[in-house]
């Protein structure tokens, strides 16, 4: 996997103060999307052991309260599994801290049954799925130019949702995330 | 015979003036009028009448330049070329000056020194040109040499030069408690005690206004949430009261009339009728909240001084738990959440001041903890307020129990610390008395002119002798400075209490005792030593600047040395000395073009059009907020009279208050004494849109866009309009600390 950007300190992508990582590629397309130049999975530069030790150490940090993954896409078939592994260490090593993470596909997809046919059932799948067990908000939905909305809080276009994710899990429903707790 | 003068009148010609001009040279150089001077001067005044025609007063004066130099006593003619040289120096620096305030009658040169000034008014106009006779006045004829230079070769600034002639003095903290419970005095009037929250709120405006115009500074309320709740409960009273009568149709009860004023509105006594309580407070909370409004229109329209200012007015509150100070606080925040005028815009006053206290806001089950929730959402989206940090290290001894001693500020970031002569650590009634800034940049030029690596076996050699060097200049400098401040406190002190009545009448100032003449009140005010461009200093002798250990070990010790010889003056003079981190608003432009036209451009000094303020971090350097806060809060305890820590944030700020809370805590935590957040706060003055705006609005695509930025703590107007350059500049180059891509993976 490549990363494109990282972010150090961060209010925008996520509640509360946090580290945001972009990572590279992304198969979408959105049109009009904010990062078209990082589309390319060769783009940026190469996630390396060296470099995942650095940001887990920063996420240390007592006033990183959350952790951001974005793109390009973290969830596509090309990235899932290293984004997938590495939200699992984040999480045993700092189970206080918030997950986020954006993606394309919506909450749906990612937990629909494997019904039709279980020759689609790939291992990339799989990880999407299993993830969502590791992280607390899941930004979901491609951005729709047509839906674009300034004011809003944390995301593009008013398609895509601030999902809890546990509370969502245990509702076996989307149960939208709020900071009014 | 006729003759012409300069200013281009035409007179008869007049022997004895050219007598007087030669005997006056002769004197020059023998000490006394000979009779050979009396016989030489009246042959050339002779001589010159003996030309018959009419001429111009250079042509005379050369003739006699002439009849001088032809004659034995070359050393005469001397004398008169020097007394003719020195008289034209004069009319060309009168005539400079003449220029000068021309351009400011005509408003031809605008600079905007002060954001709040509109130079293009009438009033604006008139003010600056009366204030270039001020300056000159102070300067030619109200202050020593020292002082003199010291200021105009760029080592020590003098502020408000225009104000040293008359004597004023800077800024005040009012009492208002003691106003709005006794009424007061002006010159045509006098007014009664506040009976109502919202004449209370009135009066409040009215003082602000009075006591800005015997002064040249800001004004501020210190504590308004506990001020206001006498008149709250007295609103409440009367509303109770008509509730009385008109809903429970009862005549009052026997204890209303005795304790009427006094009672608190959540008393037992208010319960017995749960419908009159419920209207009289809804009442009260719509009184307080018009009132609130009201306050914050008058201080954004009601212009003052020359040149349409408005007073500089600043507001603290927060602390109050009881339900009175409570509606106070929430109303001033929902006030300003709402903004001004049809578009609601930002309101450039009052500098709202949120004091954050632990125990009483600071966090969740606190008991102010839901305003301190209001007040971030209000800095997120107006900027105000600000954070003072009432247990601050700095304002140890103040008293728990008395609002009027907890840590608030000046706007701008000016502070009163523990009074050397009685007060405590009161802040009402007190103020900073007059200020000067010392260049730091400048005096590490001059410090370490010939100091050159090449000269030194290592860097480090050089570096210590560059240091030591400068710490020693410094250290002569802040003598000075302070010899400064007393020169001019003396002159305040020497005014007649009757240029500021309404101060000295109504005890607006605090100590005053007539018998002993207006000192009795300055001595508790502030005298300050202020500094520009530690940063840029850092890097003149060690090319780093305080972002880095190397950096910050050497700021330290700069600022223990004004810390420590702030605390030996205070207690030598008896007068508060503090060391104060300038807001330069101005300074920062003008000091940098003079530094620029004597050492020229040098890489990371001089590139821009300002100087970075005080111990600020440079505006460029990407830091996230918490490391700025980190370098800042190291340096921030020096300083007793004042400073401010500011971060810079994305408009999305408003949707991510959690994140704000975490950066104002932290700051606070790290016992930084004042803190600010700036978003970017654009409006578009066609739909109202305000936002991060680009070049359009994303709404309407209009280009009519305001652009509200921070001023040295406080907001102005469109920062385009409003700045000088080099502050335009250096808003241009100011990083958002948040959402900034980093290299720390890779390092």
């Amino acid at each position: 996997m490549n990363y494109a950007d990282y972010y150090d300190c961060d209010i925008c992508n996520g509640n509360s103060v946090g580290m945001s990582l972009f990572v590279s590629g992304c198969p979408i397309h959105c049109k009009d999307c904010f990062n078209s130049d990082i589309w390319d999975f060769n783009s940026g530069k190469e996630w390396t052991p060296e470099v995942e030790e650095k940001f887990l150490k920063l996420a240390g940090r007592d006033y990183i309260k959350r952790i951001s993954f974005l793109g390009g896409s973290p969830l596509c078939d090309e990235n899932v599994k290293c984004v997938s592994l590495l939200i699992q260490r984040l999480r045993s090593e700092y189970p206080d801290k918030q997950i986020w993470v954006y993606t394309g596909y919506t909450w749906e997809s990612i937990n629909s049954q494997v019904t039709l046919d279980s020759l689609d059932y790939t291992i990339p799948q799989m990880y999407r799925k299993e993830l969502m067990d590791y992280i607390d908000v899941l930004v979901d939905g491609p951005f729709e130019c047509e839906k674009r909305d300034l004011s809003l809080a944390f995301r593009g276009s008013s398609n895509q949702r601030l999902i809890d994710v546990k509370k969502s899990i245990k509702a076996g429903e989307v149960i939208l995330w709020s900071n009014e707790s | 015979m006729r003759v012409f003068k300069r200013d281009g009148r035409k007179v008869d010609f007049d022997k004895a003036k050219i007598r007087e001009s030669v005997q006056k040279a002769f004197k020059e150089v023998d000490g006394e009028i000979t009779p050979h001077a009396k016989d030489k001067a009246a042959e050339i005044a002779r001589y010159v009448e003996s030309l018959d025609k009419d001429m111009d007063v250079e042509e005379i004066q050369n003739i006699v330049e002439d009849k001088l130099m032809a004659s034995n006593r070359k050393d005469v003619a001397r004398a008169y070329i020097i007394y003719r040289s020195t008289r034209s120096r004069i009319r060309e620096r009168n005539s400079a000056w003449m220029k000068a305030i021309k351009e400011k009658i005509a408003a031809s040169n605008v600079q905007n020194q002060n954001a709040n000034v509109d130079e293009y008014s009438f009033g604006g106009r008139k003010g600056e040109a009366d204030a270039e006779l001020m300056k000159k006045i102070a300067l030619d004829d109200l202050m020593s040499e020292m002082s003199r230079n010291n200021h105009l070769n760029n080592e020590i600034y003098i502020h408000d030069l225009d104000s040293y002639a008359v004597g004023m003095h800077n800024c005040l903290s009012v009492p208002f408690d003691k106003l709005l419970a006794n009424g007061f005095n002006t010159r045509q009037t006098d007014v009664r005690p506040a009976q109502t929250v919202n004449t209370a709120f009135q009066l409040v405006a009215v003082i602000f206004q009075l006591q800005s115009l015997q002064q040249f500074g800001g004004v501020s309320a210190t504590h308004l949430d506990w001020t206001m709740v006498p008149y709250v409960r007295k609103s409440f009273a009367k509303h109770y009261k008509d509730g009385l009568k008109y809903i429970a149709k009862i005549k009052e009860p026997v204890w209303f009339e005795s304790n009427m004023p006094n009672l608190p509105i959540d008393s037992v006594e208010y319960k017995e009728y749960p419908e009159v309580l419920e209207y009289a407070m809804d009442m009260t909370v719509r009184e307080t909240n018009q009132a609130a409004e009201a306050l914050q229109h008058n201080l954004n329209t009601l212009q003052s001084r020359s040149g349409n200012q408005l007073p500089f007015t600043s507001i603290n509150y927060g602390t109050c738990i009881q339900p009175e100070g409570r509606m106070v606080t929430e109303a001033l925040l929902k006030t300003s959440l709402k903004g001004n005028g049809k578009l609601h815009k930002t309101p450039i006053f009052p500098c709202g001041i949120f004091q954050y206290m632990k125990g009483v806001n600071n966090k969740p089950g606190t008991p102010n903890y839901d305003l301190y929730r209001l007040a971030l959402k209000s800095t997120a989206k107006r900027l105000y307020p600000n954070y003072a940090n009432v247990d601050w290290s700095g304002n140890a001894g103040y008293d728990r129990n008395d609002p009027k001693t907890y840590f608030s500020t000046m706007g701008c970031r000016t502070a009163n610390g523990m009074d050397i002569n009685g007060l405590g650590q009161l802040k009402d009634g007190r103020g900073n008395i007059c200020p000067v800034t010392i260049i730091m940049p400048t005096l590490a030029m001059e410090a370490t002119a010939g100091i050159v690596m090449s000269k030194y076996l290592t860097k480090e050699d050089c570096y210590k002798a560059r240091i030591e060097a400068f710490m020693q200049l410094l250290d002569k400098k802040i003598h000075e400075a302070k010899d400064m401040l007393i020169e001019r406190f003396e002159w305040i002190c020497s005014q007649s209490p009757s240029s500021a009545k309404f101060m000295y009448e109504n005890g607006t100032m605090e100590g005053y005792i007539p018998e002993e003449g207006i000192r009795s009140a300055l001595k508790h005010g502030t005298i300050v030593i202020g500094q520009l461009g530690l940063a840029e200093t850092l890097q003149i002798l060690i090319g780093c600047n305080h972002t880095i250990e190397r950096g910050m070990k050497l700021a330290k010790r700069i600022e223990q040395l004004f810390k420590d010889r702030c605390a030996e003056f205070k207690k030598e003079y008896k007068l508060n000395f503090g060391v104060y981190y300038t807001p330069a608003e101005n300074l920062c432009y003008t000091a940098m073009k003079k530094f620029r036209e004597k050492y020229g451009v040098i890489p990371k000094v001089s590139e821009n059009d300002y100087f970075t303020n005080s111990i600020h971090v440079p505006v460029w350097e990407k830091v996230n907020p918490f490391e700025k806060i980190d370098i800042e809060s190291q340096l921030t305890g020096y300083s007793s009279a004042g400073c401010i820590t500011y971060v810079e944030l994305p408009d999305s700020a408003k949707n991510n208050i959690d994140a704000l809370e975490e950066i104002v805590n932290y700051a606070m935590d790290h016992d930084v004494p004042y803190f600010a957040v700036n978003v970017p706060n654009d409006t578009c003055l066609d739909c109202g849109y305000t936002d991060e705006i680009g070049e359009t609005c994303p709404m309407c695509g209009s280009s009519n866009i305001q652009r509200l930025r921070r001023v040295t703590g406080y907001l102005t107007g469109n920062y385009t309009d409003a700045f000088n350059l080099g502050k335009q500049q250096e808003v241009e180059m100011r990083t958002q600390h948040t959402g900034i891509s980093s290299n720390k993976l890779e390092a």
